[in-house]
Parts: C-alpha cells; structure tokens; sequence
C-alpha cells in the first residue's frame, strides 16, 4: 500500500517535471546609449556652455610672461552679466584647486599687480581687474606661487546660496 | 478522507515537479 502511494507521488511528481514549459529566449539586455545634447550652433565670438551661448573670452601672454586674461564675468546659466562684484578663476585641473584670484577685496585677498608670474586681468561692468595667479595651497601664507596652467574656468557668485554656476575658460600656459 | 489526503499529496507532487522542471529548463539555459 505504502509503495503504491509512494509510487504514485513519485510519477505525479515526474509527470509534473516534464509537463513544465521550456525556458524563454533571455532577451538579449537592452543596451541604453545616453549622447550628449548637441551643442547649439553660437554665432562667432561664442561658445556652446551649459546648453547657452556664452562669450569666448580672450586669452592672451604678455611680453613678460604672465598670463593675461580678459574676461567678462557671466551667468553661467543664462549669460547675463553677474549682479555683483565677485567672480573666481580656478583651473580646470581636478588633481587640486588653484585659486587664481578673485575681485572681492576684503574676502580673501586683492591682487592688484600683475608681473611677475602668471596673472590674468578680467573686466567687469567696465572696471578691468588684474590678478595674479596663486596657488591655492599656499593660503594663508600669501598666495605666493603662481602655476603653470593657465586653463581656467570662472565661477561666478550670483545668488546667496553660494557658488553655483561655472565657466570654462581656456587659456595657454606659456 | 484517506483518498482526500492521497489526491492533495499527488496534486503537491506534481506541482512541485512542474516547478522543479521550470526551474531546471531555466537552469540549462542560463549555463549555455
């Protein structure tokens, strides 16, 4: 008795195993390819940023070697012009920060000079500003040692909640 | 209730043989 019912819940249990469907194709897994928006076509004197068309900044060597670069400092978000005095220069290198300089007298410091070394001049709202370009690492000593790579990038200050907006700017490193 | 108890074990052995299979047939084809 005991094997007839053991023999019949073993054939339930074979015939349940051969009466299961076969296994699905895995389809294959999507592959998702995320490109980057195409840059809008800027009129000349501009760069695509952000989405935005944003001014070129010129970006010249002077004669003594210093770097000297003219820059309008910007919203980065809709291009308008910054609404106060304040905007930093930073390299674009992410290894460490360099502070190149700043035009918020009072806050961290005021380079007025330019030689010798590296600086950069920018203007805003038509008073153009010189700063040497310091290494951040030095502070609080006195951003006594300028860098070699030029290529900066601006953030600007436009709003209380700090430092949001940003701007590439390349420059040559002599 | 003696044939009850025989018919719901039969149903469960079944049932457990069809997922047993399913499980299997998912198995092989994970490995190819």
């Amino acid at each position: 008795m005991i094997l007839v019912v053991l023999g019949a819940l073993f054939g339930a249990f074979l015939f349940g195993q051969s009466s299961s469907p076969p296994a699905a194709a895995t389809a294959p897994p999507a592959i998702v390819t995320l490109l980057p928006p195409s840059p809008p076509s800027c009129p000349a004197g501009q760069e695509p940023w952000l989405g935005a068309c944003v001014p070129i900044p010129d970006s010249v060597v002077a004669d003594d070697g210093s770097i000297n670069i003219v820059v309008e400092a910007w919203n980065a978000c809709d291009g308008s012009p910054i609404p106060h005095d304040m905007a930093f220069l930073w390299t674009c290198r992410t290894d460490v920060d360099y502070l190149l300089g700043h035009a918020d007298p009072g806050v961290f410091g005021h380079f007025a000079d330019v030689s010798p070394g590296f600086g950069f001049t920018w203007t805003h709202n038509g008073v153009r500003h010189h700063e040497r370009v310091m290494d951040k690492r030095q502070e609080p000593a006195g951003w006594q040692t300028p860098i070699a790579d030029a290529t900066v990038m601006v953030q600007t200050c436009t709003d209380s909640t700090g430092l949001t907006d940003w701007i590439l700017d390349a420059g040559e490193a002599p | 209730m003696t044939l009850f108890i025989l018919g719901g074990l039969t149903a469960l052995a079944f049932l457990i043989g069809w997922l047993y299979g399913t499980y299997d047939a998912r198995k092989d084809s994970a490995d190819e």
